[in-house]
């Protein structure tokens, strides 16, 4: 079980579409910023998703603060629409928070939850390998 | 006639050096991403030419797609369009003179140089949208006329945010309750004559979320508080810069020359101070919660404060009362800080119920800037206004909202006022 923990603008769309997505093998939950990044942050809760106006800001802050940049990730800006490319690899490289703008999330979320599941299902493949 | 007032200037080039130069100390920054990073940039985790490049690529998007279209369709500086810019300002001459622990003559030159670029973009900036404003006026179809046309729809259903947040929150009956709970308090303000039933109507939807958020006050885990002692006493020790800081926004708020954020600026375009200081009020207390933790978490200030410092500056009468309630208001939000800190770790309720309010006024906006847009666009092309901004901004969704929602209704407004002059042109 993946848990998400969603946070900033937005959480009920946010969380209904991330469970949606990700039925049986995600849970979901919203937290206010502090609380989110700190439960990632204790290994409480797997990734942080947050969404604010700029992707980066509201977003964010929290997270950087809490579980350092290098950990987190904008994965939309304004005028830039999300890549899933650029979404796949982010989650490889083992970033735990994303950032995105509330005008992204329909595109986002999708985004991130396929690129979890994948990166799980392939990490799980290689412990059963080795 | 002339074109250009100097009073505005003045205070916008006054605005836009402090808070490059306090960016570029890193003692206040703007952008609420950017807070966060200052300290890893600080600690090495982040390099300053990182920070400078992402600084770029968070501001830019919002300063084209969203600042100056709103800036230019109502004739009023958004706060963001200068401060977002002082902090690019800042933080490039930041990271070209950040040789490890060499505090010498490079660091200082970088400082005059962010204070010195700050002013010279603040002034061109104020000057720039006058000149914009007075060439508005010398078409054959003024901008201002469709002003009104574009506010109404944003002023007007402003005081609807509170119960939208609680519909976010609780569901349906507890939003639909609200609702009419503030439409009541309209009629009845209506009724009574009071001036403003609008600010009244808002006031009861606030009181309604206040409640709501007391009611779901559980002093939970008191061991886990984190404290923030070194960052609190770090801010304190600005106290002075940030007073001064607070006096100019108080003044800038008074003169009209900065506004806080497109409510309030519609609510002015469209003639109402008394709404514009309603909605500053209430985007002051739905920020403060998130404005105020980042700011304990990273010891970095806030630009424009938490936000009452304009709400105090544009209440004041006079210019010398606004610049000191200003630095009032923002001196008493750095001395909050701690007992806010607490506050907001031992009632989530309220940082919960903040955040909704945020997404409320955010959707709310959206919907109201693009009715504003069409009605706007409809008056200054009659029969094309609806057809092409309702048709756009579907558009826009259908391919993932390149652009961002809520400039749809400024863009279309300028693009349509363009139109309606090369028609005059033409015929």
């Amino acid at each position: 079980m993946i848990r998400i923990v969603v946070s900033g603008l937005c959480t009920n769309e946010i969380c209904r579409l991330a469970s949606g997505l990700g039925g049986e093998r995600v849970s979901v939950h919203e937290a206010i910023d502090i609380t989110g990044a700190t439960e990632v942050s204790q290994g409480r809760a797997d990734y942080y998703f947050g969404a604010c106006a700029t992707g980066a800001g509201g977003a964010l802050a929290m997270a950087i603060a809490i579980l350092g940049y290098d950990r987190c990730f904008t994965a939309s800006m304004i005028g830039s629409v999300p890549k899933e490319a650029e979404i796949q690899a982010a989650v490889a490289s083992g970033k735990l928070a994303f950032g995105f703008t509330v005008d992204h999330i329909d595109s986002t979320v999708p985004m991130l939850i396929t690129a979890i599941l994948a990166h799980h299902r392939e990490a799980g493949n290689r412990e059963q390998g080795s | 006639m002339s074109a250009i007032s100097w009073i505005p200037v003045v205070i916008t080039a006054a605005a836009g050096a402090l808070g490059a130069w306090l960016a570029n100390r890193g003692i206040a920054v703007y952008h609420d991403g950017l807070r966060a990073m200052l300290p890893e940039v600080a600690a090495g985790r982040m390099l300053p030419r990182q920070l400078a490049s992402t600084s770029f690529k968070l501001s830019i998007g919002l300063l084209i797609a969203f600042v100056l279209p709103v800036s230019l369709a109502s004739g009023i500086l958004l706060i963001h369009a200068l401060w977002l810019g002082a902090d690019l300002i800042g933080i490039w001459f930041a990271s070209h003179n950040m040789p490890e622990h060499v505090q010498g003559w490079k660091t200082r030159l970088g400082q005059v140089g962010a204070g010195g670029a700050g002013a010279l973009y603040g002034a061109l900036l104020m000057l720039g949208l006058q000149g914009f404003n007075y060439l508005a006026g010398q078409l054959p179809v003024p901008l201002d006329a469709t002003r009104l046309a574009f506010s109404q729809p944003v002023v007007f259903s402003f005081a609807a945010f509170p119960a939208i947040g609680l519909a976010y929150q609780y569901g349906l009956r507890t939003g639909a309750l609200a609702f009419v709970g503030i439409l009541l308090t309209r009629l009845a303000a209506d009724w009574l004559g009071l001036v403003q039933p609008d600010v009244w109507a808002l006031a009861c939807g606030l009181l309604f979320v206040t409640l709501a958020a007391l009611r779901e006050r559980r002093p939970n885990l008191p061991g886990n508080e984190l404290h923030f002692e070194a960052q609190f006493k770090r801010l304190r020790r600005r106290l002075p810069l940030i007073a001064i800081l607070g006096m100019l926004y108080g003044l800038a708020a008074q003169h009209l020359a900065l506004v806080e954020g497109p409510q309030s600026l519609l609510a002015i375009s469209g003639g109402s101070r008394t709404a514009a200081l309603a909605i500053s009020l209430a985007r002051a207390l739905a920020f403060t919660p998130i404005k105020g933790m980042a700011v304990l978490t990273s010891g970095v200030f806030v630009t424009d404060g938490l936000g009452f410092a304009w709400t105090a500056g544009l209440a004041a009468p006079q210019p010398w009362s606004a610049a000191l309630l200003g630095g009032l208001a923002m001196s008493v939000e750095v001395l909050a800080l701690g007992l806010l800190g607490s506050l907001l770790q031992r009632y989530p309720g309220l940082v919960k119920a903040a955040g909704t309010m945020r997404t409320a006024m955010t959707r709310l906006l959206e919907a109201a800037t693009l009715v504003g847009g069409m009605l706007a666009a409809e008056n200054l092309v009659p029969g094309y206004g609806f057809l092409c901004v309702a048709g756009l901004a579907m558009i826009n969704e259908a391919t993932g909202t390149p652009l961002l929602r809520i400039a749809v209704g400024p863009v279309a407004i300028l693009l349509a006022w363009a139109a309606a002059n090369a028609l005059t042109f033409m015929v």
